[in-house]
């Protein structure tokens, strides 16, 4: 094997995943040594940076708002953010990816603070209207740089807009009764996991920097996703409590589906809940706290062991 | 057929259906309620009760005779020790006049309510009953849950927000005391 093809070999390993950067570097380096790279340093001043911005504005504005004046509020938060979008938005490429997010991320902070400032300057009512409108123009701006610089980061917000928008367009129709906020939120939660689904099988990331990263999101998004549906099943009692344990035991099976070990947690989670919610409802009485308690516990390391199990078995270590 | 899109497709319709069917079934039987009769009541926030040891006390209160306002005078509740503030006496609690079309109140006087012929409630002539609906909104009190509360006129399942009453801004709201419908 030359060292044409002996590079090429090592080349589609790294695109496998096989092996990373860090793996050569590590082997490059004289000692063998794993190496400090610079990278990650510059990574963690970015994101260190990111929050001592935001706090700082945060600071500003609880301190001197009033001295600051219209001009000062509006510039400090939505001028920022206008501004730490736009950053963020032309920094592409691979080199300012971690850069480019915490911009992203700054803006995505600071923009509804700036234009809840701009709402409260003007003396209009922040409404459901209002919120709708922000959330649905900020949706807009962050697929928008989405579709150009394809920013993990982006997808968080995106999610985050689309529930912002959906909750307060309900609450413009004044529909947001207990049970209706329940059923809203399964519903929310089902969208969640099919984006997440979508975004796992149709998105494909060239670096695996940014394959980690995708992966991490799409780990967030389908644990977030699984409590949005289950959580307010666990909450509505009657029928739902069958149709719960079938959601938990669907949740399950749909993390080793597609692969997500923060959903299968998330799932066992959800699974000791059900289990101390149906204990304290309909077998407390009849068996008494004791007892309950022992077969809780059980059940618990039960789950613990058998999510384990499950997770070592069906879900290998993220591939990327 | 492509496939590919379908769980995007189904994801975004999902939200938007759900909104559009909540949206038709709430709101539909809403859009048939147009009350016709106004009303004349005495404000929720009128300590206008003679057990009420509130800074006002009133001497009368208010019913009808036929179809016609008249005054009834109350049992004047003395305060049970000197510890109790001393009440302040007045007459009859202040009349407002509620008109449905314009959503909006304006006090009357007692002559000008003796000309009104009315009807008792507590439903109008046309079957519209008022309440005080307390809507809890949130997510189980994890986003921030509020209870927005309104006076409602409702028929049926139809009901719908009635703006202008006044001291409905207050804390501890009570049922509003219509005195009568006016026919």
């Amino acid at each position: 094997m030359d060292k044409t093809q002996l590079l090429a070999l090592v080349q589609e390993k790294i695109n496998e995943g096989v092996i990373s950067k860090e793996d050569l570097a590590m082997i490059a380096s004289s000692d063998g040594k794993p190496v400090i790279q610079t990278k990650n340093l510059t990574n963690i001043f970015y994101i260190i940076g990111g929050i001592i911005a935001v706090i700082g504005v945060v600071i500003l504005l609880a301190q001197n708002w009033t001295e600051i004046g219209f001009v000062g509020r509006i510039l400090s938060t939505l001028g920022i953010s206008i501004v730490a979008y736009v950053i963020g938005f032309v920094m592409t490429g691979n080199v300012h990816r971690v850069f480019s997010q915490v911009f992203l991320t700054v803006s995505g902070i600071l923009a509804p603070v700036g234009i809840l400032v701009l709402y409260r300057e003007f003396s209009l009512d922040f409404n459901s209207i209002a919120q709708a409108s922000t959330a649905f123009a900020l949706l807009i701006l962050f697929m928008v740089a989405y579709r150009h610089n394809k920013r993990n980061i982006l997808v968080l917000w995106s999610m985050l807009w689309m529930t912002w928008g959906y909750y307060s367009v309900l609450g413009y129709f004044s529909l947001l009764t207990a049970d209706v906020a329940k059923l809203a939120t399964m519903i929310i939660g089902i969208s969640y996991l099919l984006l997440t689904y979508y975004f796992q099988h149709n998105i494909q990331m060239l670096d695996v920097d940014e394959r980690k990263e995708k992966y991490i999101v799409e780990n967030i998004l389908y644990g977030i996703g699984t409590l949005l549906v289950i959580v307010p099943a666990l909450f509505f009692g009657g029928i739902f409590d069958f149709i719960t344990l079938l959601l938990v035991f669907g949740a399950f099976y749909l993390s080793i589906y597609v692969k997500s070990r923060l959903m299968l947690v998330v799932s066992g989670v959800l699974l000791i809940s059900y289990i101390l919610k149906i204990t304290s409802k309909y077998f407390v009485d009849s068996i008494g706290w004791p007892l309950a308690l022992i077969a809780i516990g059980f059940c618990v390391i039960a789950i613990g062991y058998g999510t384990l199990y499950v997770s070592r078995t069906y879900i290998p270590k993220a591939k990327v | 057929m492509n496939t590919k899109h379908t769980p995007l497709i189904v994801a975004i319709a999902l939200p938007v259906v759900f909104v559009i069917v909540l949206a038709l079934v709430v709101l539909i039987p809403n859009m048939s309620i147009k009350p016709q009769h106004d009303f004349i009541y005495i404000s929720p926030n009128s300590p206008g009760y003679a057990n009420d040891f509130g800074t006002v006390q009133y001497r009368n209160t208010y019913d009808l005779k036929e179809d016609k306002i008249v005054l009834k005078p109350l049992t004047l509740v003395p305060t049970p020790d000197k510890s109790f503030p001393v009440p302040v006496y007045e007459n009859a609690p202040t009349i407002y006049y509620y008109d449905i079309e314009d959503q909006a109140s304006r006090e009357i006087s007692l002559e000008e309510a003796q000309k009104l012929s009315l009807q008792k409630g507590p439903a109008s002539p046309d079957g519209y009953t008022v309440s005080y609906d307390m809507n809890h909104e949130g997510v189980f009190e994890i986003f921030g849950s509020q209870d927005k509360s309104a006076y409602i006129i409702s028929k049926g399942n139809g009901k719908k927000p009635l703006m202008g009453i006044v001291g409905s801004d207050m804390y501890y709201q009570a049922e509003l005391n219509i005195i009568g419908w006016i026919k």
